[in-house]
């Protein structure tokens, strides 16, 4: 007949040793984690692509959404106003002020998972090709896709 | 059915698991007749016979639910690439929706198998109790109540095997995703994983009511461990606390927890199981704390016999010492996860 007692203090003792052990596992997978390898849309958590990448900068800090969508929802979903919108060109990569740049709404989808159908150019040339070449239409004026941001005005 | 590695294997443990629980069943039936036509000799001898063949099937069993369980979301997890839109297992989750051919049970199922995993064992840690209860007395008492509680793994465990057969042989190639399971655009139906379950309450207030009713628990199976307090009221209470720290540690999970750990503003606990595979353990002890919590408590109702009430307490302090202890991993990991970030 098995007579099952209290706890031993060996238990005790064999379970604050798993705790301490535990407790453990965030920092070593932390250290084993390259997270600076790959950088994630801060609005939906998508890996990005740096080519597409629009960054927002806000008081002390900055925001980087995978594309012109993202940055937009971010945007309409946050009281904060960045002081400045840096989107980077299709062709090229190249960093460009939003002010500066020219965005052409096309029927070409960059991101099947947003849909995001926002393309943008460091030269209205290019620009107006694409929008000919994919049944778009170059947005200006109101059509800007930040242009409701006050921070900007 | 898509093919691939994830998908054979947890094909091969369903069927297994299903071999096995139709063993069990069988063998339980036989068993039945044996004991409905009165306890004459021969019919003790073949439930004797069988007690022992059926107590081992069962703890197979129980090991093999044990497995299909993270097979399951592993599973989910590799099928993510099969669809454009599908960012994550929430997506997975929802592909079928909709539809009008057979893929429309797929995500039915789904939240079947996510009930009945849960459910084998708690019914596995409860009987495996109550068994050891009755190992530990000379005239086993409680053996009717194991035998019926075989019945109920088995049957349990059948199930799941069959919807886990069900949703990996159901086609569900032609079935597509409008847009990303986790952003706020695009569609009514993408918006679930971007909104908090409980929209009225701030994720401070849920996180202050959570962690007062888990500390009180901790302290509470603290003192049951000390006291060895094994009184079916007592245990009752225990049971209700329980619960309600259960359900609000999944309300915690989806509302505060996943949106800190990810850095992220929606609500996808399942995006942990790619990206912070470590805080998946943390959810896994906090569940298994829950499963030791309420199979001692049951223990209290259905082992509880003359024979018993010596040795059920110290049972059930060592039962309740590994829920206490599994909640303080959880607590330990996931906290340390929460600061590390």
């Amino acid at each position: 007949m098995v007579r099952p007692v209290n706890p031993p203090a060996s238990w005790w003792r064999s379970g604050l040793a798993v705790l301490v052990v535990l407790g453990m596992l965030p920092v070593i997978g932390n250290i084993f984690r390259n997270d600076s390898s790959v950088s994630r849309c801060e609005w939906d958590g998508q890996v990005m692509r740096p080519e597409a990448a629009v960054t927002l900068e806000l008081a002390g800090r900055s925001v980087t959404c995978c594309d012109v969508r993202c940055a937009r929802n971010w945007l309409a979903s946050h009281s904060e106003r960045p002081t400045l919108i840096q989107v980077r060109d299709e062709h090229g990569g190249d960093p460009i002020d939003s002010a500066d740049a020219f965005f052409v709404r096309s029927a070409v989808v960059t991101n099947r998972v947003n849909g995001n159908r926002w393309h943008v150019f460091g030269d209205r040339e290019t620009a107006l090709r694409h929008a000919g070449e994919s049944r778009g239409r170059l947005m200006r004026g109101d059509e800007h896709p930040f242009a409701g941001v006050r921070g900007l005005e | 059915m898509i093919v691939n590695a994830y998908a054979i294997l947890s094909l091969f443990v369903c069927g297994l698991q299903c071999a096995v629980a139709v063993w069990l069943t069988g063998r339980w039936l036989n068993s039945r007749r044996a004991w409905s036509s009165g306890w004459t000799d021969d019919g003790a001898e073949v439930v004797e016979r069988n007690a022992y063949l059926m107590m081992t099937l069962a703890l197979v069993l129980l090991g093999l639910d044990l497995a299909s369980w993270p097979l399951l979301y592993l599973l989910l997890q590799s099928y993510v690439p099969s669809w454009p839109g599908v960012m994550c297992i929430d997506g997975v989750t929802r592909i079928g929706t909709g539809s009008l051919g057979a893929s429309r049970f797929l995500p039915g199922l789904l939240v079947t198998l996510q009930v009945f995993k849960p459910l084998v064992m708690l019914i596995g840690g409860a009987w495996l109790v109550i068994y050891l209860a009755n190992r530990a007395t000379s005239k086993a008492p409680l053996m009717r109540r194991l035998l019926w509680g075989l019945l109920l793994i088995g049957v349990t465990s059948l199930c799941d095997g069959v919807c886990t057969a069900g949703y990996l042989l159901i086609p569900k190639q032609e079935d597509h995703l409008a847009a990303g399971c986790c952003t706020q655009v695009t569609s009514t139906t993408t918006t679930r994983s971007s909104e908090p379950l409980l929209a009225g309450i701030s994720g401070t207030e849920l996180t202050v009511v959570f962690m007062l009713l888990w500390a009180g628990l901790l302290f509470l199976l603290l003192d049951s461990i000390r006291k060895q307090r094994s009184g079916r009221k007592w245990m009752g209470g225990l049971l209700a606390i329980t619960l309600v720290v259960a359900v609000l540690g999944g309300l915690f999970l989806v509302d505060v927890l996943s949106p800190a750990l990810l850095q992220r503003p929606h609500h996808c606990p399942y995006d942990l199981v790619s990206e912070l595979p470590e805080s998946v353990i943390g959810i896994v002890l906090f569940m298994a704390g829950s499963f030791w919590v309420a199979a001692g408590a049951i223990a209290s109702f259905c082992a509880d016999v003359p024979e018993t009430r010596e040795i059920l307490p110290g049972l059930q302090a060592r039962v309740l010492f590994l829920g206490l202890f599994s909640y303080l991993g959880s607590f330990s990991l996931l906290s340390v996860q929460w600061c590390v970030l």
